[in-house]
This record gives C-alpha cells, structure tokens and sequence, in this order.
C-alpha cells in the first residue's frame, strides 16, 4: 500500500484541549494509578516549585492515541510511538497537538506530533511510525 | 545508582480487563467504539479489545523498582513504545522492567542523571511490545 493520499508536511490532524482541567487530571490519575500528588495537590506541586498541578505527561501523550484515530481507520499498525517532553504543563493550560507527515516509505508513513501550550511553547515533540493507514 | 545498571524487576504476569481499558480510554478522551466494544474490535481484526497504545505506562504499578525505592522527585523526559503485536484485554502478558542506564549530563551548573528503563512485554513466550522510559534525577536528589 503506498499513501498516495498525503503528501509531506500535510498536518492530518489536530487536536486541542482548553484548559486542561482538574477534573481531566484527576481522572487520569485514577484510571492509570498513577496518584503522584504533584499532579493532584497544589501544595505539594509547590512544595516542588511548580506553581500549580502538573499535568501528566502521559495524559498529554495519552492524546495522540485519539489523533491516531482521527487520521485513520482501523486499517493501520502502530510500529512505533516515541515523545520527548520538553516542558511541565500545568491544569488551566491550554493544549493544542498538532500531526505531520514527515516521511513517507512504501506503506510505511512517519508522523511528526508537536504539542504547544497557549504561550507556544512546545510542550512535547516526537514521531509516530504506523504501517497501513489510510485516510 | 550505577550499581543498578542491567537489573531487571522480578517478571510479573500482568491482566488488563476491558473495563480498565474503557476507563483509561476515556481519560485520555478517547471516543473510538473498538475500546469500549468487544464485538467492534472483533470486527476490526483485534483478538479482543485493544489496549490504547500509551496505556503499558500504567504497568508499572506493579512491580517493586529498589533502585528508585528512596528517591523522590523523578521527572518523567522521554517515552517511546514499539509495538511487535497489539495488546489486548483479557490476555496475561509476562512483563519485566530493567534499568538500561545511568548517565550524566552538567548543564547551567547543575547535574541531572538520565535513568533509562525498559519495559517487556511477552505472551507466550514472545515479545509483543516494549516501552522506554527516561527518566531524570535532578541534582542532590541521589
């Protein structure tokens, strides 16, 4: 299969999440066990010098599944997802994930993923490798 | 800590349930019917139904890490996943998580240690998945 339907630096999806709430946190915790209390308490953040929360950044990467899907059917493999987190996001941030073709092989398409926050700071960046998808 | 280079954890067999899934599905506003519905991830050629591919993070609830036992503070800096199959509900996988690393770098006066980890996951004896995590050790936290 070749993706003759995308062409290089085509942004196949998008996403934003304003704000990021407690409650969107609070779930996350709950559903991954992860209960840290840097991303649940304003005062342990604080205790840590953060000004508020911090949001996982698995939540923040979690999304991507969801771009995935937006860009595909069911009709790909995943062979590879990989994110560097460059910057803490904070509840009451905004998010907004944005997905580009970087690279296109054969059936094999290469997806640039970058994360800003409302300042346009990147908050995260990496690739995503899938086999078979379509539009 | 460098002492700690090549461990792994004890292997643990690990069972996702489908309700865990849906939950973790929806935290990460996940909408897609193929997680909440077993006959739809039939229908999409899944064994059952998927685990969402960054949900192999929560695994590591399970295992006991000595090498992080008294530390505190750990920032989580680089994830990655590499799928050689899906993984799905209701299967027990074999998994063990291993400190690849410790390195260091100095950057604006200040030490900060890189602790690569690796997580496999096995069914069957075969390698389905794994999942790299960087995580770093800010100074004076050692």
């Amino acid at each position: 299969m070749n993706h003759t339907t995308f062409s290089i630096g085509e942004e196949i999806s998008y996403l934003e999440v304003k704000p990021i709430t407690q409650k969107h946190i609070d779930y996350y915790a709950n559903a991954s066990g992860d209960n840290n209390s840097i991303h649940l308490n304003t005062e342990a953040a604080m205790r840590l010098g953060f000004p508020k929360p911090v949001v996982h950044g698995m939540w923040a990467m979690g999304l991507l599944n969801t771009l995935l899907h937006q860009s595909f059917s069911h009709a790909y493999h995943l062979v590879s997802m990989e994110t560097s987190f460059t910057k803490p996001i904070f509840v009451g941030d905004h998010l907004y994930v944005s997905a580009k073709v970087q690279e296109m092989s054969g059936s094999q398409l290469t997806i640039k993923v970058t994360g800003l926050n409302q300042h346009d700071d990147t908050i995260l960046k990496g690739n995503i490798v899938v086999i078979g998808g379509d539009k | 800590m460098k002492n700690w280079i090549g461990h792994q954890t004890n292997t643990h067999r690990i069972t996702v349930t489908s309700k865990e899934i849906s939950a973790f599905a929806t935290s990460i506003l996940l909408e897609d019917p193929v997680y909440f519905d077993q006959n739809v991830a039939k229908a999409s050629n899944y064994i059952d139904i998927p685990l969402p591919y960054t949900m192999p993070i929560t695994f590591w609830k399970h295992f006991d890490i000595p090498w992080l036992d008294s530390i505190d503070g750990l920032v989580h800096t680089n994830q990655s996943f590499t799928y050689y199959q899906p993984l799905v509900a209701n299967r027990t996988y074999s998994c063990h998580l291993e400190l690849n690393d410790v390195s260091h770098k100095v950057r604006d006066n200040s030490c900060m240690t890189f602790l690569p980890h690796t997580l496999s996951i096995f069914y069957e004896n075969e390698l389905q998945a794994t999942s790299k995590t960087t995580l770093l050790l800010l100074e004076g936290r050692e």
